[in-house]
């Protein structure tokens, strides 16, 4: 569902004090996206509506990092991650998400929220050499299954190795 | 009690304007049910609503996010992990200001447990020391015990001595002139024999007066552990959230 679209490689920004949401069903399409999410990543509410919502996936970012938080978030955790969106455009944002899943009363998951903040330069400086490393590994295989299975151990092992939990090291960072 | 339900009413059938107003009503009303799930969707621009309905949604996002972000951190804290911090970002107002308090509590939380953390930590290493004096004290009193009986023997032994003594000085008096340095040695026998039955009683003494300190001293550390064990056991009580009363 990813565009073709070429990368521009000219980043856009977003207030402080903004926050990017979007709702998604159990499938991942898109069910609600909020003015700073439309106006951030160049849609309209129309195009959006009812797409995947990798339609903003940038081809900078690691599969392992989806394949982890999707792990987590089925689990129902809360996840954090650092993630570059890629604009309707080309142009990529640097985002910090918070993804949730939405539970109905039996506590089933019936939708996903994510909030996206502005991500602060400590993360960005930590994250954005870690994802180069596990990208460059993933471009080593063929499949999408074959490089997640590639690089995520190397990402547990990178946390192991700070002696952190990924939550903790998200704090840390967003500190 | 009456309550109107407006989203169960139906939308006018004519009029843009109207089905706007249906919208901004139904969702507010669900939003006041505590479902802060529902947005208004495909919002028409040019309607002179469309400010106001953006506005709607905003507010429900920021709600949400609050609502979430509070959630989050709390439930983090009361698992005992206190670094799931509200996150500020986005978070204007009465929102940031909230979710500020939330913070300053989840940190003073966190460092309350790890001081307490900490005194489990020194109490621990109390109940090892208590416990080894414990042992100690036992020993002791099972020394005293030992010495208690070996002077008895001792008491025994200076007893039998000091008859053997006289019976040796009554037999050198038989035997006349040529028993004379035989009585001499007797005599000195039966001092020995006297001595030693005295420094038995004192030994005596002293292991009675020890009998009592160390009785004394295995009575108050016994109670000193019985309170440390009573604190170790309300602590656990308290973490897993049961009273001390409902565990047996």
């Amino acid at each position: 569902m990813t565009t073709d679209t070429p990368l521009t490689g000219n980043e856009r920004f977003f207030d402080e004090d903004e926050i990017i949401v979007s709702k998604t069903d159990t499938k991942g399409r898109i069910t609600y996206a909020n003015r700073v999410f439309l106006r951030v990543a160049g849609y309209t509410e129309a195009e959006v509506m009812g797409k995947a919502h990798n339609i903003i996936r940038h081809p900078d970012m690691p599969r392992c990092v989806f394949r982890f938080l999707w792990d987590r978030i089925a689990d129902k955790h809360e996840v954090f991650a650092y993630v570059v969106n890629k604009c309707k455009n080309g142009d990529h944002y640097w985002v910090f998400a918070h993804v949730t899943p939405t539970l109905d009363h039996n506590g089933r998951i019936i939708g996903y929220h994510s909030s996206r903040r502005v991500p602060s330069q400590t993360a960005l400086d930590t994250v954005k050499p870690l994802y180069k490393e596990l990208l460059e590994l993933e471009s080593r295989y063929r499949t999408p299954r074959e490089q997640w299975q590639a690089s995520l151990p190397v990402l547990v092992e990178k946390l192991e190795s700070m002696g952190v939990t990924y939550d903790e090291l998200i704090f840390k960072l967003c500190a | 009690m009456t309550t109107l339900d407006y989203s169960t009413q139906a939308p006018p059938s004519s009029g843009s304007d109207s089905k706007w107003i249906h919208e901004a009503t139904r969702v507010c009303t669900s939003a006041a049910q505590g479902d802060l799930e529902a947005r208004i969707l495909n919002i028409d621009e040019k309607s002179e609503f469309a400010p106001m309905l953006h506005a709607i949604n905003h507010l429900l996002d920021m709600t949400d996010a609050f609502v979430r972000e509070a959630g989050a951190s709390l439930s983090f804290a009361s698992e005992g992990k206190y670094f799931r911090r509200v996150l500020p970002e986005g978070l204007l107002g009465t929102f940031g200001q909230a979710g500020a308090i939330i913070n300053a509590a989840t940190i003073q939380m966190g460092a309350e447990a790890s001081q307490l953390h900490e005194a489990e930590q020194e109490r621990g290493e109390l109940i090892n020391d208590i416990t080894a004096a414990k042992d100690v004290s036992s020993d002791l009193a099972q020394s005293t015990e030992d010495i208690e009986k070996m002077s008895g023997v001792i008491s025994t032994i200076a007893y039998r001595t000091n008859l053997l003594a006289l019976n040796a000085t009554i037999e050198a008096a038989r035997v006349g002139e040529a028993g004379k340095g035989f009585a001499v040695v007797a005599d000195e026998v039966k001092k020995l024999a006297n001595q030693s039955a005295e420094v038995t009683k004192e030994i005596q003494t002293n292991v009675a007066a020890i009998k009592v300190a160390s009785t004394e001293t295995v009575g108050s550390i016994d109670r000193i552990w019985k309170v440390l064990d009573h604190q170790v056991k309300a602590r656990d009580a308290a973490v897993s959230g049961k009273a001390l009363d409902t565990e047996d």
